[in-house]
């Protein structure tokens, strides 16, 4: 029976940047990917934020297959016929401000995996991994079917459903409340019309990021330009779509009948339907990290972040595959796979930006939590500028006094001053 | 020039599959079923696997896009009737895009 140092499950960006470090060190590595190709399983609803990732894979802004440089990021504010944005541009590259991407992952996982293959790890496809190997214990392998793979080490990267732990008892229940559902189409447009409609030049693009008009569900929807397509969706928690007999498709409806996405989505062709569940981040839902012959890294192990602004997956993917792939250095350094020496996994993450980002942001969270932000505040805003922008033949008062006419019978003042304290704490303060 | 729109069936037809013929790669246990009051498998899934035909739960695996919502809606608001394992190796949703 053939061996591994290495044996890593799933060759998403989490697994296959795992097994590109790892070979390139010496260690003999198996990627194993269920998908016939590698990114056939997987989706993305958000971009790839390069600071993180540059210091892992140097030019891989030039070789990687990336679709468009976003230099403009909307966000916006959805109620029934109105809306509200804030823009954001910088069109210069400069060298101190990293650009991030939209990344199209059936052609960036390939490119990945296939760097991971030149550095000299193994990848097969098209093999599902039914099992962990588990021997007093301890992880010693994987089953696939009828085979048993034994190795040193297993790095589990399957992704956001995390199976193999569960089915091990390795991991804690994840529940409704923390979990969303994005649902996401690909619209394809001529290139010419991206740019023109989305003011952008043929290398750089735009991200929305919309609140509001998703049928009351908690969440929110997005807009990213690709090269010749658009990828628009919605992401919604589990527990609300349920609560509210709501199905998935409906809200994506809903939220492609507004007007504004009605104007950027208009004449292209819907050319696929996909849909992933997205975990909402922070510390206090991590799951477990490592244990005796194994490490968890990527989506697996719940490593996301939002903060409204930024809705990180990829680029913590990344960079765990990169503290996990140092902690299996140095424990291989000192002959020992046990929990105690992979635990360097967990301390390398704790040193990281990334703890301090979900530190800094952790009440960002209860925000998102928060009811009144879908349904009653988009409603509030847009009808508050509505009375500035568009004077009536009554006398125009001033912002406060429409404000307060604005939340008569719809926000008390307690739950305002309530909602306005969270906001402050969730990003401002 | 309009605005595409479809429904949830020729969405699902725009997706690429190869299925297995044999083996459905989700499991329900009807018993348990039948005891759910919520069943938020009919609300929640993006591609309608789960439908009510009289009493029972069908399961229109073929169809599924493989993102895991069922079995977190099913473990937590439902009665734990349903299994979702992953396909066999090669089957399943393939995503032309991502």
């Amino acid at each position: 029976m053939q061996r591994f140092d290495v044996i890593i499950v799933g060759a998403g960006p989490a697994g296959s940047t795992a097994g590109l470090l790892l070979a390139r060190a010496g260690l003999s590595v198996l990627i194993v990917e269920r998908g016939q190709v590698a990114g056939q399983k997987n989706v993305s609803g958000g971009i790839l934020y390069s600071a993180l990732v540059n210091e892992i894979l140097p030019n891989f802004m030039e070789k990687a297959p990336l679709e468009r440089a976003i230099t403009n990021h909307q966000l916006v504010i959805l109620s029934d016929h109105r809306s509200v944005s804030l823009e954001f541009r910088n069109e210069e590259a400069s060298q101190n401000v990293y650009p991030s991407f939209s990344v199209l992952r059936a052609k960036f996982d390939p490119w990945l995996a296939s760097q991971a293959e030149e550095a000299g790890a193994m990848l097969i496809t098209g093999v599902t991994v039914d099992s962990l190997w588990m021997k007093d214990g301890k992880v010693i392998g994987i089953q696939a079917g009828p085979d048993q793979l034994e190795a040193d080490v297993v790095m589990i990267a399957e992704g956001t459903k995390s199976l193999l732990l569960k089915q091990a008892g390795l991991r804690e229940e994840f529940y409704p409340r923390d979990v969303s559902l994005g649902v996401k189409e690909i619209i394809s447009l001529p290139e010419q019309v991206i740019e023109e409609r989305f003011q952008c030049s043929p290398t750089t693009g735009t991200a929305y990021t919309l609140l509001g008009h998703t049928l009351g569900i908690e969440g929110g929807g997005f807009i990213y330009t690709n090269r010749d397509t658009l990828s628009v969706g919605v992401v919604v928690k589990i527990e609300s779509l349920y609560k509210n007999n709501t199905q998935p498709h409906q809200v994506l409806d809903e939220f492609k009948s507004h007007p504004l996405v009605k104007r950027l989505t208009l004449g292209g062709d819907i050319v696929e339907y996909s849909a992933q569940t997205v975990h909402r981040g922070g510390f206090h839902l991590l799951s477990r990290l490592y244990g005796d012959g194994f490490v968890v890294i990527g989506s697996a192990a719940r490593l996301l972040f939002n903060n409204i602004f930024a809705l990180r997956g990829m680029d913590f993917a990344i960079a765990s595959a990169s503290a996990a792939a140092k902690a299996i250095l140095s424990a291989k350094e000192k002959g020992s796979y046990s929990s105690n020496e992979l635990s360097v996994y967990a301390d390398l993450l704790k040193q990281s930006s990334i703890y301090k980002d979900w530190s800094t942001f952790k009440n960002t969270y209860s925000l998102l939590e928060n009811k009144r932000l879908f349904n009653n505040y988009p409603d509030i805003i847009t009808e508050t500028l509505e009375s500035l922008f568009k004077p009536t033949t009554k006398p125009t008062p001033k912002l406060m006094e429409t404000l307060r006419m604005e939340l008569k019978n719809k926000v008390s003042f307690v739950d305002l001053m309530a909602d306005i304290y969270q906001i402050s704490r969730g990003f401002i303060l | 020039m309009t605005q595409v729109i479809l429904n949830l069936d020729a969405r699902l037809g725009l997706d690429k599959y190869t299925i297995d013929e044999e083996n459905s790669h989700i499991f329900v246990n009807q018993e348990r079923c039948d005891q759910c009051n919520t069943k938020p498998c009919l609300t929640v899934c993006p591609a309608g696997v789960y439908q009510l035909i009289e009493t029972r739960i069908v399961v229109r695996y073929e169809n599924c896009l493989e993102c895991g919502t069922c079995q977190i809606a099913c473990d937590h608001g439902g009665n734990k009737g349903i299994t979702w394992t992953n396909p066999q190796g090669g089957f399943g949703i393939q995503f032309r895009y991502g």
